[in-house]
């Protein structure tokens, strides 16, 4: 599919328009990236109003450029002044500092910059072959599975993300809870809007979005007001490329490992590029001649965790095409985004605009390439950046929320929404609910009901269809062992704990 | 600002409670056992299940307290702050056709920037070139139609 329309594709990529958003939207990126509390997350939702006045590829090119480089700058501050600007790079954070201490801080970027660009570009090359083929099995799809395929990815995000599951579950059911606001799209009937107009077209995704990513850490930063520990200088950013080739190729088994790890983890839905990096550092210390060195400068784990962290990027992007399923939380907004275009993810987006597909996949290849030359201006100016107090950004950060709640459909409503499910989610993490569950949630709540209501008049009621065609029980399959093997696990653990205890 | 488990977990089996009884009282489809308020039924009774698990554990945990508040909650122009940028935002959405994103706008940040501690007058200057440029951006080269409000006339 990929060769057949790449001369179109080639067309809508290779303009001075794409040239302008992707170039610019790479900057924001880096910024936001190197800025230490603010994520690639938020950078991706605050961009999302803007991308309504873009045409379809333009504005997938300028979430993925925004993306790729925020997550890649956010090891800016994590080598300069040891806070990891992503839960990725909190993998890695004391390898990338005790490089700085060490006085090799452009050794210890440049494997970033090498590595995170190498992960991209094989997670892409993965996207752009895989996606095609997995779309055309995905055709003979139905209800069935689709409800199996959506109840992976919510268990997934529950079951293999960091925080407790109970807490987890809890998160993802009230995004389902937002979902299911608004009109119900099988009887028409209104369902917990509380006789609010603004609510029967249910809960707007984007002022929800921009709300729980943005409005905690702007009510964190106007509370708490960490300090910013002083900066480490760099000097010549040129130092980056001195000795890398090197380096790379004595590990170049790792990379191509590590990136295989990122770019599987990516496509599981449900599981981002933070679970690929602790899981590909996790992997390399296991296999390293030297895993006492890991977590004191080992420049392996860096290039294996770097290497996973952006591959899984580009492969979390495989389900949300083919299927629509977020594979984190970056990918949940790309749906959203996609969803406004008209370019509704799923097998027939591939037959219906395989030039467009074509050319986001060209977008991925682009946006990773990119990190290399924008990397270094990162760096050359990480020291500036780093030194712009949060503070004085948080008031200018509300006022572009505030536009861009507006903005979706000229509602005041949509600041409200905003403010509203911001602040909810600012007590959710204070208590140790994680939020990326509640926004998948909320991106696949109608699709989680419709598949369920659908498949259950099917089925007549009976919960036997669900597991009657032979793909549609495979997933159950995994679905039930998503489950249970996490919990066994924590039962196993618990059990062993008690026994020594005992002993 | 931490509250107690057990509490949240309270909180969740009330709320679990509501949905369940309200998604109970909406009307199942024709000959169907399911119906619109299935779906909620269900998530209702999660949080019934989640919230008692939580106020169990919640209530195994001892030598903490109900409300744990971090101590930058203490300072009041810290409060004051945080309230503005939410309450106050919610407030400027009540009067945004009326009193318009550039005024409204521009005296939110300015606000925003004495309670952060930046009250030398060039503030006031960095908030109202920020807020006519992000205006002007958006209303002239994106023709989003944010409300000129009391400054109309000028704008």
């Amino acid at each position: 599919m990929v060769l057949q329309h790449l001369d179109a594709a080639l067309e809508l990529v290779l303009t001075w328009d794409m040239f302008v958003v992707m170039l610019s939207c790479a900057l924001f990126g880096l910024f936001v990236g190197a800025v230490p509390g603010l994520s690639a997350t938020m950078a991706t939702a605050l961009l999302v109003p803007l991308t309504f006045f873009m045409d379809p590829v333009p504005a997938i090119a300028a979430i993925v450029a925004t993306a790729a480089m925020a997550i890649f700058a956010s090891d800016i501050p994590a080598a300069l002044i040891r806070i990891p600007g992503t839960a990725a790079s909190a993998a890695y954070v004391d390898d990338l500092s005790a490089l700085t201490r060490m006085g090799k801080v452009g050794r210890a970027l440049g494997i970033s910059v090498a590595a995170s660009a190498i992960g991209g570009v094989f997670g892409s090359l993965v996207l752009m072959f895989a996606a095609p083929q997995l779309a055309l099995v995905s055709l003979n799809f139905t209800s069935f599975e689709y409800f199996w395929l959506a109840l992976l990815g919510l268990s997934a995000a529950v079951m293999l993300g960091s925080a407790s599951i109970l807490k987890s579950l809890i998160s993802l059911g009230l995004g389902l809870m937002i979902a299911s606001v608004g009109m119900d799209t099988t009887s028409g009937l209104p369902r917990f809007t509380f006789g609010l107009p603004s609510l029967l077209d249910g809960v707007a995704f984007v002022p929800a979005l921009i709300g729980m990513f943005a409005i905690p850490e702007l009510i964190r930063t106007f509370v708490h007001r960490d300090t910013v520990p002083s900066v480490a200088p760099i000097g010549n950013p040129l130092v980056l490329f001195r000795g890398l080739g090197g380096v790379l190729w004595r590990h170049k088994w790792n990379l191509a490992r590590s990136s295989t790890i990122g770019t599987t983890i990516g496509i599981l839905p449900g599981a981002g590029s933070d679970i690929a990096a602790w899981i590909s550092y996790a992997v390399s210390k296991k296999f390293s001649k030297f895993p006492k060195t890991y977590g004191k400068g080992s420049e392996e784990g860096l290039v294996d965790a770097c290497a996973a962290n952006n591959s899984a990027l580009s492969g979390a992007y495989v389900p949300a095409l083919v299927f629509g399923i977020p594979g984190d939380s970056i990918t949940a907004i790309v749906i959203g985004v996609l969803y406004i275009k008209g370019l509704n993810p799923g097998p027939m987006v591939f037959l219906t605009s395989g030039d467009k597909i074509t050319a986001i996949f060209l977008v991925f290849l682009l946006a990773n390439l990119l990190i290399v030359p924008l990397g270094l201006l990162a760096v050359a100016l990480a020291a500036q950046v780093l030194r712009v107090p949060k503070l004085v950004l948080a008031p200018l950060i509300l006022c572009f929320c505030i536009v861009g709640s507006y903005s979706i459909d000229a509602s005041a409503s949509g600041i409200v929404i905003m403010v509203v499910l911001g602040v909810l989610a600012y007590l959710m993490e204070e208590n140790g609910f994680p939020v990326a569950p509640t926004i998948l949630g909320i991106v696949m709540g109608l699709l989680v009901e419709q598949n369920l209501v659908t498949s259950l008049i099917k089925s007549d009621g009976s919960f036997v269809g669900f597991v009657e065609r032979p793909i549609a029980a495979g997933l159950a399959l995994v679905v039930a062992i998503v489950w249970t093997v996490p919990l066994w696990l924590w039962w196993r653990q618990g059990r062993k704990r008690s026994e020594e205890l005992h002993t | 600002m931490k509250f107690h488990d057990s509490l949240i977990g309270a909180i969740l089996l009330a709320f679990g409670f509501w949905v369940v009884v309200t998604a109970l009282g909406y009307p199942q489809m024709p000959g169907q056992s399911i119906g619109p308020g299935t779906f909620p039924s269900v998530l209702g009774a999660l949080f019934i299940a989640g919230g008692a698990l939580l106020t169990i554990s919640g209530l195994r945990t001892r030598g903490t307290t109900l409300l744990d508040i971090d101590p930058g909650w203490r300072h009041a122009d810290r409060l004051a702050a945080a309230l503005l940028a939410t309450v106050g935002a919610v407030l400027l959405a009540l009067v945004f056709e009326s009193v318009g994103f550039p005024l409204g706008g521009f005296v939110l940040v300015t606000a925003l920037f004495v309670l952060s501690g930046y009250r030398h007058p060039i503030w006031i200057g960095v908030s109202a070139v920020f807020v006519l440029a992000v205006y002007l951006l958006m209303t002239r080269l994106l023709y989003v139609p944010l409300p000129a409000g009391l400054l109309k006339g000028i704008l």
